[in-house]
């Protein structure tokens, strides 16, 4: 799998707010998350998760709280904020879209065009 | 929502950095230690889980500074990076930088000294409520000649204008006050109860008047004013409802006023009018005695107040036509009454001052910009390789204004430490003839709102500064022909040659209308000092004695207690003679005018009212002023209370009473309504004498009566003549008062000399600092366009040194090279010009016996600076026309 950065960059964004957006996660349960639903087909730099983190919460996108984690220890959970749902789903649809129109594009046999 | 999320992030990276840093750790910890824990629970060892979980988690360090990026740090980062960048850049050339900021300081400690003589006059809070709504009525007689209002205006207008909220009448008293021995002559008022009301002040110890106190026959109280409180009583609360003898009349104090209010004219004590407005014969009404005050509603303006009374005035005058013929009103801010500025010409020499502050600050900065430039210019290429590299236009702009804004506070910096120290020296020379609120208005220093004018100056400074390498840098954006630019030296681009011609021309233009309008004043003010006074004022000391209407009730008595003060006081060691007058020449305080009628020549004009100056005076009092007799004979021991009414005229009154005649034995007499006034006649023509302050520029009538002749109660001036020093007589002088009545109070001892400088005190405040301003402005100018020329000479020494070589003689170059500059120095001049006459028209109100245009101040001026400019351009041309070629060349 493709771990380029410039390629990831907006795919790990539109992610983290999916993964967020089934309920409140630490920065280390977002990795697990995203590995789990894509599973394990989907490698992710650890470190690179919390650039893309800081960048979610200062955009607004999802805001943290300091909570305890399931093995009693101090962790910083991240949440979707309203306005980080309304851009996942802007995000998901455009990329819906650009997903159908390059399939269709490379779908194309030479009788078609 | 998104906005201010942003926001808050920001805020917190910036004011909670270190809270940030320590919790994104904890995080980061958290992450590894979980996922160490993962691995553990796989089958790794504990050790080797740890040591995976970093090597799998990348650089922790990189991380790190990628999470500060998101979190919007970046900005501050870099503010931080390009200061330290302009802090070696300026360590790295002390001589550029020490320049710079000394320029700068100059520019700022002028403008900040300035502006905290402003703020003392003009936007400090008085000790009143809302001042700025609080306006002075002064009566004008023919249009100019002010004077204090009367009872019958103040009914008047009260009744009949609409546009104010409040009104106050107050009438200026002295008491001696006589506690514990010493006699004290204490300055005062007597009010109407809403005199305080409509000023908005309270007392801060026991009460205010009550409307009952007021009417006439009315108990003897009075309010004291804190000052005198402290220093006569120690502040002792138990002074309230205590009795004071006050000019030998016992008087119920009632209560005490706040700290630093003494209106009117520093008043120390307030007693009550008591007087009925409406009981008193019409004449008595008319007088100008008063002071009044009146607040404006909150919708209504000055101008429209002003129109309002100037309307009901005209009623006046139809109805009255008697005693109000010839007499208008004007309504100033009683801020302006407080300056002393019933012209508004305080105003005008405080714009003045700003203006020119302002000028210098360009100056300043157009030379601290041609510094900049000069050395920006050998960066070009270090910009324009930046920028062809890749980097953000607005980075560059940014790291270019963090330079100037870093100069400019260094500079602001240094020049607030300048007005500090500028600022005492602006105190002493005293701008303004405040007599009231001295505390408040004579206090100029530094506060919180000159402070915050530095800051402003100074980033405004930065901004200007920065503008010329900025533009340079946009200019300089094509980055070919300066990369293939070999050497450290090519000619500067047309667009850096327009910059500094740009300059050169700013400072010339800038300077002009500075040195103008300062030659304006400093020659109005040589003009107003070379005013003959009509006395001589050397050797002269005065003192003022106020006489106790009680102790002297008969007019005998004061006859007596003059000639007794006058024989001691003569007689005195080093004394040469004595005389009394009622009103000292140029007097700050209410002076006593008459309105004159001449035998057989009433006026031509029947709504003309001739008013001269009066003055009663004992026999030797114009001997010892030192006047100029032009015709006839001063008083003598002739004129006695019962020997024939004379007077002794000015040459102004002769010529209005006697145009072309011999006014000698001539008769004239004062006209008062209702009373029938003895003939005078005309022993004597004296040289005009400078007597009404307020009309000094003008010469108007006054005449000298002798004391005895008419009876009176004004209060006395003693003037004594001495062999040397006048003020080492002063305890000698006051011992012999005070033998003949030892409760005599003596106040306001002064010499004439002080006195008479007062007279002038801000048109020299103005002329010292505008030729100061002036000197300091051409200096900079010149520095600067001498700058501008060695710089652009020395950027062509190669081209020099290719003509040289091709065969140019020496005198070519040099024309070539001063051709250039001249032609600048002309467009400065004339921009300058045009500048300057349209700039000095706002100065024609204050400026004495001269146009705002003069032609000789306008050419000397435009003299002066043509020839320095020239110089500045010449020496560096003469170097360029001495270069070798071949030296020249080979630098290349």
């Amino acid at each position: 799998m493709d771990k380029q950065m410039d390629l990831l960059q907006g795919t790990l964004d539109m992610l983290i707010l999916k993964a967020v957006s089934l309920g409140p996660l630490h920065g280390y349960g977002v990795l697990l998350r995203i590995q789990q639903i894509s599973k394990d087909r989907l490698e992710i730099q650890q470190g690179s998760l919390y650039p893309a983190l800081y960048r979610l919460e200062h955009q607004g996108w999802i805001a943290s709280e300091w909570g305890e984690s399931e093995n009693k220890r101090k962790a910083k959970y991240y949440r979707l904020t309203a306005a980080g749902k309304r851009r996942l789903q802007t995000e998901s649809e455009k990329w819906n879209r650009m997903a159908d129109l390059i399939e269709g594009i490379l779908g194309t046999t030479a009788e078609e065009v | 929502m998104t906005f201010w999320s942003r926001i808050r992030s920001w805020l917190d990276a910036i004011l909670r950095r270190s809270r940030l840093e320590s919790e994104m750790d904890a995080e980061l910890r958290f992450h590894l230690e979980a996922y160490a824990e993962d691995l553990v629970r796989g089958g790794v060892p504990r050790q080797e889980a740890m040591r995976r979980a970093r090597i799998e988690f990348g650089g922790i360090e990189r991380v790190k500074e990628e999470s500060r990026d998101a979190r919007g740090t970046q900005l501050l980062e870099q503010l931080w990076q390009d200061v330290r960048h302009s802090m070696r850049m300026l360590r790295k050339s002390p001589g550029f930088t020490a320049a710079a900021i000394l320029t700068l300081a100059l520019g700022i400690g002028a403008n900040t000294a300035v502006f905290s003589a402003l703020n003392t006059l003009l936007l400090r809070p008085l000790p009143v409520k809302n001042a700025e709504r609080l306006t002075f009525i002064v009566s004008l007689r023919e249009g100019f000649d002010p004077f204090g209002t009367s009872l019958l205006e103040y009914t008047a207008y009260q009744e009949r204008s609409h546009l104010f909220a409040g009104w106050g009448l107050a009438a200026d008293r002295s008491f001696n006050l006589i506690q514990q021995g010493e006699p004290e002559r204490v300055q005062g008022a007597a009010i109407l109860p809403d005199y305080l009301s409509t000023l908005g002040v309270q007392p801060v110890l026991g009460r205010s008047f009550t409307p009952e106190e007021n009417n006439p026959g009315g108990p003897a109280v009075a309010l004291m004013g804190y000052g005198l409180w402290k220093r006569r009583f120690g502040s002792d609360p138990h002074v309230v409802g205590r009795s004071l003898n006050l000019d030998g009349r016992n008087t119920t104090v009632i209560g005490i006023l706040p700290p630093t209010f003494d209106l009117p004219d520093a008043a120390e004590i307030w007693i009550p009018l008591q007087t009925s407005l409406d009981g008193l014969p019409l004449a008595e009404r008319a007088k100008h005695a008063y002071e009044m005050v009146a607040r404006l509603k909150p919708n209504a303006t000055l101008q429209q107040g002003d129109a309002d009374l100037k309307g009901i005035a005209r009623e006046l005058e139809q109805e009255f036509p008697q005693l109000r013929k010839g007499w208008g009103v004007k309504l100033i801010s009683l801020r302006q009454q407080l300056l002393g500025d019933l012209a508004g010409q305080v105003k005008t020499a405080l714009f003045a001052l700003v203006a020119a502050v302002g000028f210098l600050l360009f100056i300043c900065c157009a030379n601290v910009a041609s510094l900049l430039l000069a050395r920006g210019v050998s960066r070009e290429r270090e910009i324009a390789l930046r920028q062809a590299l890749g980097a953000d236009w607005s980075r560059l702009v940014r790291q270019l204004l963090t330079e100037s804004l870093l100069l400019a506070l260094l500079g602001g910096f240094a020049g607030l430490l300048l007005a500090y120290a500028i600022v005492p020296v602006l105190s002493v020379l005293n701008p303004i003839e405040t007599v009231a609120l001295a505390d408040v208005l004579r206090n100029i220093r530094i506060d919180g709102h000159v402070l915050w004018f530095v800051v402003c100056v100074t980033l405004v400074t930065a901004v200007i500064c920065a503008l010329t390498p900025v533009v340079k840098a946009a200019g300089s954006s094509d980055v070919a022909p300066l990369m293939k630019e070999g050497g450290q030296r090519g000619s500067t681009g047309t667009g850096g040659r327009r910059w500094l011609a740009t300059l050169v021309v700013a400072e010339i233009a800038i300077a002009m209308p500075l040195l103008a309008g300062s030659g304006l004043m400093i020659q109005s003010f040589r003009r107003l000092q070379r005013i003959d006074l009509g006395f001589r004022p050397e050797n002269l000391l005065t003192m003022h004695l106020d006489l106790s209407a009680i102790k002297y009730r008969e007019f005998q008595q004061r006859i007596s207690f003059v000639e007794r003060v006058v024989e001691r006081v003569k007689n005195l060691p080093g004394v040469v003679s004595a005389g009394t007058t009622t009103n000292l020449p140029l007097t700050l305080s209410i002076s006593y005018d008459a309105v004159f009628t001449v035998e057989g020549h009433p006026p031509v004009n029947p709504s003309d009212v001739p008013i001269t100056a009066h003055r009663q005076i004992s026999r030797e009092y114009l001997q010892t002023l030192g006047v100029t007799l032009v015709q006839g004979r001063l008083l003598n021991q002739q004129d006695r209370a019962k020997s024939l009414p004379v007077v002794v005229i000015s040459e102004e009154l002769a010529r209005q009473g006697w145009p072309g005649e011999d006014p000698i034995g001539k008769r004239v007499k004062g006209l008062v309504a209702g009373r029938t006034m003895p003939w005078l006649t005309v022993v004597g023509v004296v040289k005009d004498i400078k007597e009404d302050r307020f009309n000094f520029r003008i010469n108007r009538p006054a005449w000298y009566l002798p004391y005895e002749q008419s009876e009176n109660t004004q209060p006395l001036d003693l003037v004594v003549k001495a062999k040397g020093d006048p003020s080492s007589l002063t305890a000698a002088i006051v011992d012999a008062v005070r033998s003949v009545d030892r409760d005599q109070p003596v106040s306001n001892v002064t010499t004439m000399k002080d006195h008479v400088a007062g007279v002038l005190i801000t048109d020299r405040f103005s002329a010292v600092l505008m030729g100061t301003l002036a000197a300091l402005g051409l200096t900079l100018a010149i520095i600067g366009v001498y700058g501008v020329m060695a710089y652009s000479v020395s950027r062509q020494t190669g081209e020099m040194g290719l003509r040289v070589a091709l065969g140019a003689s020496p005198s070519d170059i040099l024309k070539m090279a001063m051709g250039r500059g001249a032609r600048l120095v002309a467009i400065g001049l004339s921009v300058g010009l045009v500048g300057a006459l349209m700039l000095t028209r706002f100065l024609s109100g204050s400026l004495y016996g001269m146009n705002a245009h003069d032609p000789l101040t306008f050419g000397v001026v435009c003299l002066i600076l043509a020839a320095v400019a020239l110089v500045a351009c010449y020496i560096p041309a003469r170097r360029a026309m001495l270069v070798d070629p071949m030296v020249a060349l080979r630098y290349e």
